[in-house]
């Protein structure tokens, strides 16, 4: 029973703390956030580790058991041990190290082509998937034409092109202008009200103890 | 056409080919660059968040008298331990007998960022924005301000009642749930469009490296 | 027909892309830029602030997005120091790290300025997913957030306290605007939503188009003065400062794939209608 009603209260005074802060200008109260979020910052530290732990566990135990693809997961630690040796010996903020060399010439490039490939599935999406089916359908397709030609310059060349007196209202551009201006700033401006408030409620929950959620599965 | 003879250019070129041979289909090259890709990243956060978190954080203000300063050795500080000692109890998850006191440290954590958000979330999104929508409706002389503040006027409580699920979206609540669901839809449509323009950009990014880096084929 | 076109494999799609980014990066046509307000807005924010101030500059963004934001961030670092305002420049994204190291050097250098006194790249500093445990401390005790400087070069990092340019760098207060180059979480908005919001430090940056939706109604509020979103708005900023630099050079080829796909939709649609039609 104690188990579960410390880290209730410790969510508690962690969240306690720094939303008094806010309304009482004390300084031993600012003096205990300043700490309290100089831990909470290492704490995140350390649960990032915690998933890297994870990851070699899990890819350590493939490589043992030599399931499928086995090499994979081999091929995966050997990158890990070596840019984390390479890290800790060289440093990461040095130039010319190995360590940063592999962040150039690697990670660079594989995260930039991992992020645009999907680039490419938009474009066989949109021609397979994308269908004025009703009302909210054309809505979404219109505006997503619109906002795709107004946003780059070739947008206003090109219905300039087919109608070469059309009025500025007419233009791309300024229809991108104002779709952006006001419908998509009321439409934002209601998702980030509603989920602001739900998120106020989630923290709300959690300070209160009735959200455990991050106790995970035990 | 100038094709570089820099290893550098050679590996990020194999590697971006590799990736993208996933077009095509799944294949044994584009699996190794996939592991690649995630071997390397998770050896690059964890010497980088060792140094910049732990060691500049917690260690260099606790022990400074362990590393060298060219200028004035600051003041010994050893309260950034108890982030370490957080931290340890969080690592505890990976001993089953005493993994219940990790939950200590993840509470903490996770109570602190829920205080934050509960102010920021407010001030920031809630009551600016609502302040933002009290927008004057009726402005002499100025018919596209009044009809511009209107219609977001309108825009934002017709999609605030799309978001009111305590009550059935049924006659005329439902009806101006409705409009709400086309404020949105116009929403996603424009989103949609920006999420295009921000994928086609990162692809771009990695096709001038192809044709320029590699190839030489532009300037 | 229509089954076949509208069945058509998705590598035909593929092709096209691919072709169409290549042939246009490779044929490259220089497309009038018009400036945009919310771009004008920013650097309007910039040149109001007065000759020898500080400024805290942002990158919250890594490789992927680089292309995107990357161009607007180098111009506005030469619009800063051709302005002789200092510049302390931070980074909330850890794949952001040497990007901000690389970005402010060169340009430092190109512009003549001189390291710890002009500005200073403190590096990458955790926050947490949201960056609030960097960005709400850094308004009470901004050297408790960064004690010490970047290891460099063989040179051994140092007491944040004994840098000229942060030394009396107590808090927000000792910042004209906060200036964030962000491609998602932590970035401009949270900037908005902990430092602008409790601290009223004004917050402007560009973004990546993608967040640009999330950010309007910020933008229409006030909250943040002035936005340069995308390769577009890089564009415009360059075209602000007279120059023609990385981000001008996408512009045609982002007009082309746009209008293919465009072009892909509508023709998707047309084979629904008419397979509609028939049916």
């Amino acid at each position: 029973m104690i188990q579960r009603q410390i880290p209730i209260f410790l969510a508690f005074l962690g969240g306690a703390i720094m939303l008094l802060d806010y309304f009482i200008a004390h300084p031993y109260l600012a003096w205990l956030r300043e700490n309290l979020t100089n831990w909470a910052r290492i704490g995140f530290t350390f649960a990032l580790f915690l998933g890297i732990i994870n990851l070699v566990q899990v890819n350590l135990k493939k490589v043992a058991r030599q399931s499928a693809g086995w090499g994979y997961n081999a091929v995966l630690l050997i990158c890990v041990m070596v840019t984390m040796g390479f890290g800790f010996v060289q440093g990461p903020t040095e130039d010319g190290t190995i360590y940063k060399w592999m962040f150039n010439n690697i990670y660079r490039h594989c995260t930039a082509t991992m992020f645009g490939l999907l680039a490419f599935f938009i474009a066989s999406a949109a021609f397979r998937a994308f269908r004025a089916k009703n009302v909210e359908a054309t809505l979404l397709l219109v505006t997503a034409i619109v906002v795709m030609l107004g946003n780059v310059p070739l947008g206003d060349i090109f219905v300039q092109n087919i109608l070469p007196s059309a009025p500025k209202w007419l233009l791309p551009s300024y229809l991108q202008t104002k779709i952006m201006e006001i419908f998509v700033t009321a439409g934002q401006r209601a998702i980030l009200i509603a989920a602001a408030i739900g998120l106020v409620a989630v923290s709300m929950k959690i300070l209160a103890g009735i959200d455990r959620s991050y106790f995970g599965g035990d | 056409m100038h094709i570089s003879s820099s290893l550098e250019v050679w590996v990020g070129a194999f590697l971006t080919l590799a990736l993208l041979s996933f077009l095509y289909k799944d294949n044994p090259i584009y699996k190794l660059a996939e592991h690649i890709f995630v071997g390397v990243s998770a050896g690059y956060f964890v010497a980088l968040y060792f140094y910049q978190q732990i060691i500049d954080d917690m260690i260099k203000k606790a022990f400074p008298q362990w590393f060298p300063w060219p200028g004035s050795i600051p003041a010994q500080d050893l309260l950034p331990l108890g982030g370490g000692v957080l931290g340890i109890m969080i690592l505890c998850r990976l001993i089953p007998k005493v993994s219940g006191i990790s939950r200590w440290g993840i509470a903490l954590v996770v109570g602190f960022n829920a205080g934050v958000q509960v102010y920021s979330q407010l001030s920031a999104y809630v009551i600016s924005q609502i302040y933002a929508t009290m927008l004057p409706l009726f402005i002499a002389g100025e018919p596209t301000t009044m009809i511009k503040n209107g219609l977001i006027f309108l825009g934002v409580i017709t999609a605030l009642c799309y978001f009111y699920f305590s009550k059935e979206h049924s006659g005329w609540f439902g009806g101006v749930a409705q409009v709400g669901i086309w404020v949105l839809m116009v929403t996603f449509g424009a989103g949609y469009g920006a999420t295009v323009m921000t994928r086609i950009s990162i692809i771009l990014g990695q096709f001038q490296f192809l044709l320029r880096d590699w190839l030489g084929v532009i300037k | 027909m229509i089954e076949k076109i509208s069945k058509m494999d998705r590598r035909i799609i593929f092709v096209l892309i691919t072709i169409a980014l290549t042939v246009s990066l490779i044929y490259s046509v220089d497309l009038p830029i018009k400036i945009s307000p919310p771009v004008k807005t920013m650097y309007d924010t910039i040149e109001n602030i007065p000759e020898g101030s500080r400024i805290l500059f942002s990158f919250d963004y890594g490789p992927s997005t680089e292309p995107e934001v990357g161009g607007t961030a180098e111009a506005v670092l030469r619009h800063l120091f051709k302005r002789n305002i200092k510049v302390v420049a931070i980074t909330l994204w850890d794949e952001g790290e040497s990007i901000g190291d690389e970005v402010t050097e060169r340009i430092a250098k190109e512009m003549g300025k001189k390291e710890e006194e002009d500005w200073i790249y403190l590096g990458f500093k955790f926050g947490g997913p949201t960056g609030s445990g960097v960005i709400e401390p850094m308004g009470t005790d901004f050297h408790k957030v960064f004690p010490v400087t970047r290891k460099k070069e063989g040179k051994p990092s140092k007491s944040t306290n004994d840098v000229p340019i942060l030394q009396d760098v107590n808090n927000y207060d000792a910042f004209k605007a906060v200036i964030s180059f962000s491609a998602g979480v932590p970035g401009i908005k949270e900037y908005l939503q902990m430092a602008n919001s409790r601290y009223k430090i004004p917050v402007t940056g560009a973004c990546s188009k993608v967040t640009t939706p999330e950010l309007m109604p910020l933008l229409n509020s006030g909250q943040l003065s002035g936005l340069a979103a995308g390769v577009i708005g890089g564009a415009e900023y360059e075209k602000l400062m007279n120059y023609k630099g990385k981000a001008h050079k996408f512009a045609f080829a982002q007009s082309v794939v746009h209008i293919i796909i465009i072009g892909l939709i509508v023709l998707g649609n047309i084979m629904f209608f008419l397979s509609k039609k028939r049916s």
